[in-house]
């Protein structure tokens, strides 16, 4: 029998043979990416796993820790990140009210704030390198004391792993300005740049709780 | 069968066959976007004052959950979405939270005795040791050897020892973990 809702004039091109509607298809896209968020915390949440079993064993060190990072450069970044969601939310909006200059200017500002947030890892990470603060057994930093190799093992994890992820952010975002300069997203499919959307907010949300639970134990 | 791309539409693409969308309004976008600002402040200012150590954690805890569960409803959209994607989320948390609580009771009655691995968990008087070793020195790598051998870092020229017991004779095998175990258990009962 052939496809009788492919008759519908009223179907947008874009919707898959296989979908009853356009709602369909972007609850189902959307679906997945939630299942693949899902996997993303469970992903993080065996980092974050280790941090409380050595915190809990270790107080003393968590505090001594927590001095030799820079609460400033964590909380510039921590504001950094958070209006780099905004504007990707703002981009989603200009999606939906079909604003393609709006969208182009609010993924360049949220590419540009990923960005920034790297570059201010950078020094931080520099600075640290410099003073021989290296994780685990590479740990060359005279002057403290605590089993402060194994809080910097798992400070290099938890913020590689969420670096590596901004990275990837910055790819795909990159992406979604090219396609958005081709001119998509203007005909209500803009299931992709939501997407795209959730998982930034998922980099902002374990930013939002790797700040305090690094910078800030006293 | 049919292809869509076959198609023919008509013309002009009526709206009526897109899903129906929720646009947030920008004053919600930017409500929630000073409300995270001020929530970073807080949580700043919250560890300048000094609480003692458990607290800080659930206050600083309770101010991220705030934020992240802000970031979820509105820019996540979850609010307007199906409820399916909160419950998705939402399960992911409570599996997070049953890994957390069961290697926490883990850790919380391991005792003194890593049967498994039949060695001696670092005991408070070698923690001491090494605590007094890294106080003096000030120096990671010369008092690594006050730390108990495989700890939580193994020493890689440590070769454990079983007491020979790899042959397959599991009741002496076993026998002789028991034994192990009692001396273990009969220190600790002295030791503290």
């Amino acid at each position: 029998m052939a496809n009788a809702h492919a008759h519908d004039p009223n179907r947008p091109a874009w919707v898959a043979h296989f979908f009853q509607s356009g709602e369909q298809q972007i609850e189902s896209a959307k679906f997945g990416m939630w299942l693949f968020l899902a996997q993303e915390i469970l992903f993080f949440s065996g980092l974050f796993m280790a941090y409380v079993a050595f915190r809990w064993l270790y107080p003393e060190t968590w505090l001594a820790g927590a001095d030799q990072l820079d609460k400033v450069m964590g909380g510039i970044n921590t504001v950094v990140l958070i209006t780099s969601s905004f504007t990707m939310a703002l981009a989603v909006r200009a999606a939906q009210t079909k604003n393609p200059t709006a969208l182009k200017i609010n993924l360049l500002l949220t590419i540009l704030f990923a960005c920034g947030f790297m570059v201010v890892k950078y020094f931080e990470y520099t600075h640290k390198f410099h003073l021989g603060i290296f994780p685990a057994d590479h740990y060359a930093y005279a002057g403290s004391t605590g089993l402060m190799p194994v809080f910097f093992a798992i400070y290099y994890c938890l913020t590689g792993l969420h670096g590596i992820h901004v990275v990837i952010g910055i790819g795909v975002l990159a992406w979604l300005l090219i396609l958005a300069q081709k001119g998509r997203f203007m005909d209500g499919n803009y299931v992709l740049l939501e997407n795209v959307g959730l998982y930034w907010h998922l980099v902002d949300l374990v930013w939002i709780f790797l700040f305090p639970l690094l910078y800030l134990v006293k | 069968m049919a292809t869509p791309k076959n198609v023919s539409h008509s013309a002009g693409g009526s709206h009526a066959g897109e899903p129906h969308e929720h646009i947030t309004p920008l004053s919600v976008y930017l409500g929630v976007f000073g409300a995270l600002m001020v929530l970073t402040v807080v949580t700043v200012v919250i560890s300048e004052l000094g609480i003692p150590e458990p607290w800080n954690l659930v206050v600083a805890m309770i101010v991220a959950i705030t934020k992240a569960s802000l970031v979820c409803s509105v820019f996540m959209h979850l609010v307007w979405d199906k409820r399916l994607n909160t419950v998705v989320l939402l399960g992911a948390v409570f599996f997070m939270l049953v890994f957390f609580t069961l290697t926490m009771v883990d850790l919380l009655s391991r005792g003194m005795v890593d049967e498994i691995n039949d060695q001696d968990v670092m005991l408070e008087e070698q923690k001491a040791v090494w605590q007094s070793c890294m106080d003096e020195k000030q120096d990671w790598a010369a008092c690594k050897d006050k730390l108990p051998k495989g700890y939580w870092f193994k020493d890689p020229n440590y070769v454990e020892d079983h007491g020979g017991g790899h042959g397959g004779d599991h009741a002496k095998d076993d026998h002789a973990k028991d034994d192990h175990a009692k001396d273990d258990h009969a220190k600790d009962a002295g030791g503290h």
